[in-house]
């Protein structure tokens, strides 16, 4: 088991017995930092649903989406530092659609 | 369990590979270690094979074979990152379709042959060749992505044994025309600076090169460093819309080949409104004007040699009077109030200012100018040779710099910088390599594509390539890959991983060993020299292109140039005496075995970051501050050269009304004949397609991914327009990647090239664009 896991999850534990999840807690419990992204073995994972194109300026909206936990169905991002996600994440085999407008 | 005494002797060498890796530096993860541990697997280090960023990756091996690959976390380069290629690298040995045994031409087909038969059937034809033709109709065509060893070798071979300096490597096409701007300018190749600048500095002007999707790794750090400081601007000139320019705080658009009238433009507005620093320029500068109306190179035998004068300040200063922000704003389209704005950010006495750029500047008819000229802004500024401040040429292959442009594998050069031409420098190259005197011609003969049009012509009849793809990736390929197979005494051989479109053309193919199935050393953009040990076999009968090239040396008489036993560690210590001194010197072998890679000169086993610069360069004494140490010839001071604007050899007109620029995308590297083969990347970018502006489309009636026939004076193909692709071409222009070797873009460019590097331009020529 991870380190940060390790310490993170008793507190975790504790805290989801004070206050009960509405949001799937466990996964965020679960997404090891960056450093470790970036040890892990396997490539970063490849995006399951067409990458929208950039908004009208130009730029890329993934964080829109994946920048933290709020969206119910789009994991976030352990490093939303880094702007450049296609840089590591690339189209993959089409499995979901991206669910619009559920941010915020 | 038996186990033989060569599986022991391979054994442990594997172990003493993994040893050397430094596995207490390996990972800093414990656990981590544990785990893999567990697993079986074992970790070593190497360079990525791709770009020329020089991305340190551990590599994880079980039962030989490559089972992961990481950024390596202790490499100073990517600190443990990757870009998506890179953590794709376990993949690009294992394609079903790897070559792994001789292949012989008999008529249309290709039949399996022994080592020894295809050995006997090269030498022979060499044999042959030189017998006739003499020994300048036998040449080898190798590559920036040749190990420093593979290089050596070739070229001790190619000139010090068989005679010829028909050696070229593919960075002819890529990298030759930074060479010649830092060797006009600086007498010496290779930057100043170093990787460390991306950190350091506030401003970066990005000049046609698009980091984010070919140096990714180097733009995450521009971008990091950008969200540490919120002073840092990234400023971006192109022909087009890319992911860099999403990312830049501004994006420039500029009319192809006009980059020359925009640095001149920068230039007069720093000396009109006396922006310049006065002591550097009279302390470290002299100027210089050449030759002008140069051509493009595209007679065949084309010659040209510059003629160099001096001139002062005020001539200078009067040559750059016509580059008036006006008179530059209508050639390039950019408007005159943002030429004088950029001017006054490049000498923003409070900025610490770089400039970046690959292709744009290099793949350009006037190449070794425009490099020139982008030195001028940073030498009239005084913004050079200090930490956090330089201009930085990045590089696109992971040893254009190791080996081509170090080991010298082009037809007039040899190694550390020296030449042919330099009777000295021959001299010392014959007594290092224990030849007899005058052994090395003093003529150059052909730059990369002089040589195909040689084979064309029937001058060369034999031609070895190895490491690299010419009949995918040569401009105006059509004559080229005809010429090829004229018959008539020409005999191609390829060595190579897989089947590509040049393995198809020859008449021998050799099956190599890649990457890391073989022990080797690149060097990156920023002089890094990086070492890495064997960790795999090469699958079925491949074998490491050294060998194969010792072999032949071995089989034309002349072994004796290779008597090593540990042959790497050997050519090293041997190639290293070239460097001493020279201020490219090189640490022992051993030093990189435990080393992420040194940046020369090393001395005394420290590496330099910042040449030329007090405190930082042993070479500089102290007192100097700065001494561009190498240009004796002008008193160690650098070159601001007076180089004027002229047109590309072929622009747009009625008949071909659209410029064509060519390039890479994130995904694939070069010919995509390693990334073509994993099928993630495959996936993510399939096929080549034509971007365009979509008021072009609407104009002519085309719909997205609607089909056309894009034809160029020289060739034609029909590609899939994409009007919502990831870059956005500009009205008037499209873009094509080159890598899908089903769709021949280079059939399309235009074999100019810059008259002092020999660099053909792929980005631009004109084209007419119809429905298909």
């Amino acid at each position: 088991m991870k380190p940060v896991v390790r310490i993170l999850l008793p507190a975790m534990v504790a805290q989801m017995l004070l206050f009960p999840p509405f949001a799937v807690a466990e996964d965020e419990v679960a997404v090891p930092n960056e450093r470790e992204i970036m040890q892990s073995e396997g490539p970063p994972p490849l995006v399951p649903h067409a990458i929208p194109a950039p908004d009208k300026n130009g730029k890329l909206t993934c964080l829109s989406c994946h920048e933290d936990g709020k969206s119910k169905t789009a994991p976030p991002t352990s490093h939303p530092d880094r702007k450049m996600c296609i840089q590591c994440h690339i189209q993959g085999e089409i499995t979901k659609t991206v669910i619009k407008g559920k941010k915020k | 369990m038996t186990i033989s005494r060569r599986d022991f002797l391979k054994a442990s060498a594997a172990a003493a590979a993994f040893a050397a890796a430094g596995a207490p530096l390996l990972n800093p993860l414990a656990s981590g270690e544990a785990e893999a541990a567990e697993a079986g697997i074992k970790w070593g280090k190497a360079p990525c094979r791709f770009c020329g960023t020089g991305c340190g990756v551990l590599v994880g091996v079980k039962n030989n074979r490559i089972v992961a690959t990481k950024g390596d976390p202790s490499a100073p380069v990517n600190r443990g990152l990757n870009c998506i290629k890179g953590y794709f690298l376990s993949k690009i040995l294992y394609g079903r379709d790897r070559l792994t045994k001789p292949l012989i031409r008999k008529g249309d087909r290709m039949v399996e042959a022994s080592w020894d038969e295809a050995m006997s059937l090269i030498a022979g034809k060499f044999r042959e060749s030189i017998d006739k033709n003499g020994p300048d109709s036998v040449a080898i065509y190798g590559s920036g992505q040749w190990t420093v060893f593979e290089g050596y070798a070739a070229s001790k071979l190619f000139k010090g044994g068989i005679g010829t300096n028909n050696v070229e490597p593919n960075a002819r096409l890529c990298m030759a025309s930074a060479v010649t701007g830092f060797m006009t300018t600086f007498a010496s190749d290779e930057p100043m600076g170093c990787y460390d600048d991306l950190d350091l500095g506030d401003t970066y002007f990005l000049w046609g090169a698009n980091m984010a999707e070919c140096h990714p790794v180097l733009f995450s750090r521009l971008i990091d460093n950008r969200l540490r400081n919120p002073n840092v601007k990234i400023i971006d000139f192109g022909t087009r819309r890319t992911r860099t320019s999403q990312m830049a705080d501004q994006y420039v658009r500029f009319n192809p080949q006009t980059d020359l009238a925009l640095l001149n433009g920068i230039a007069h507005v720093i000396l009109r409104d006396r922006l310049y620093d006065e002591t550097f320029i009279k302390r470290h500068v002299v100027f210089k004007r050449g030759k002008e109306n140069i051509g493009y190179g595209l007679e065949d035998k084309f010659k040209f040699a510059d003629e160099p004068k001096l001139i002062n300040f005020d001539e200078y200063r009067e040559f750059l009077k016509t580059y008036t922000p006006e008179y530059v704003s209508r050639l390039s389209g950019v408007p005159a109030k943002t030429i004088v704005e950029l001017a006054h950010l490049y000498a923003d006495r409070k900025r610490k200012v770089n400039s970046l750029w690959t292709m744009g500047f290099n793949q350009h008819t006037r190449g070794t100018w425009v490099n020139n000229l982008v030195y001028n802004v940073h030498l009239l500024t005084g913004k050079i040779c200090r930490p956090g401040e330089n201009p930085m040429s990045l590089t696109g292959q992971p040893s254009a710099c190791g080996t081509a442009r170090e080991v010298g594998t082009f037809t007039h050069r040899l190694p550390a910088d020296m030449v042919v031409m330099n009777p000295e420098h021959r001299a010392k190259a014959e007594k290092i390599w224990g030849i007899a005197p005058g052994k090395i011609p003093a003529k150059p003969t052909y730059n990369a594509t002089e040589m195909f049009r040689a084979l064309d012509r029937g001058d060369i009849k034999v031609v070895w390539i190895q490491v690299t793809n010419p009949f995918q990736s040569l401009p105006n390929l059509n004559r080229y890959r005809k010429g090829a197979r004229k018959g008539d005494g020409r005999f191609v051989i390829v060595s190579d991983i897989y089947p590509t479109r040049s393995t198809e053309l020859a008449d021998v193919i050799l099956p190599s060993a890649g990457w890391v199935e073989k022990e080797g050393v690149y060097g990156n953009a920023e002089r890094r020299t990086q070492q890495w040990f064997k960790l795999v076999d090469p699958p079925g009968e491949a074998r490491n292109d050294l060998w194969q090239t010792m072999e032949l040396a071995r089989r034309l008489g002349h072994g004796s140039l290779f008597p090593y036993k540990y042959v790497e560690k050997e050519i090293w210590e041997e190639y290293r005496k070239f460097n001493e001194g020279q201020g490219k010197d090189l640490a022992p072998y051993e030093a990189y075995a435990k080393a992420r890679g040194l940046r020369w000169p090393v001395i005394n086993g420290k590496e330099t970051l910042w040449r030329y610069a007090e405190g930082h360069d042993p070479y500089v004494k102290k007192g100097e501050g700065v001494s561009f140490y190498k240009n004796k010839a002008d008193h160690y001071r650098a070159v601001i050269w007076a180089r004027p604007y002229e047109p590309p050899a072929e622009s747009p007109d009625r008949q071909y009304p659209f410029w064509l620029c060519t390039g890479r995308v994130l995904e694939h590297w070069h010919t995509g004949t390693m990334t073509g083969r994993v099928p993630e990347l495959k996936r993510a970018y399939p096929s080549a397609v034509c971007e365009m502006h979509p008021e072009d489309a609407r104009k002519l009636g085309i719909k997205h991914l609607q089909k056309v026939k894009i034809s160029s004076r020289r060739g034609s193909i029909i590609l899939p327009v994409d009007l919502n692709g990831r870059g956005k071409a500009e009205k008037g222009n499209i873009f094509v990647a080159f890598f899908d070797e089903g769709k021949l873009i280079n059939d399309l460019c235009i074999d100019a090239y810059c008259p002092i590097s020999g660099e053909p331009d792929y980005k631009k020529c004109a084209v007419k664009i119809e429905k298909a």
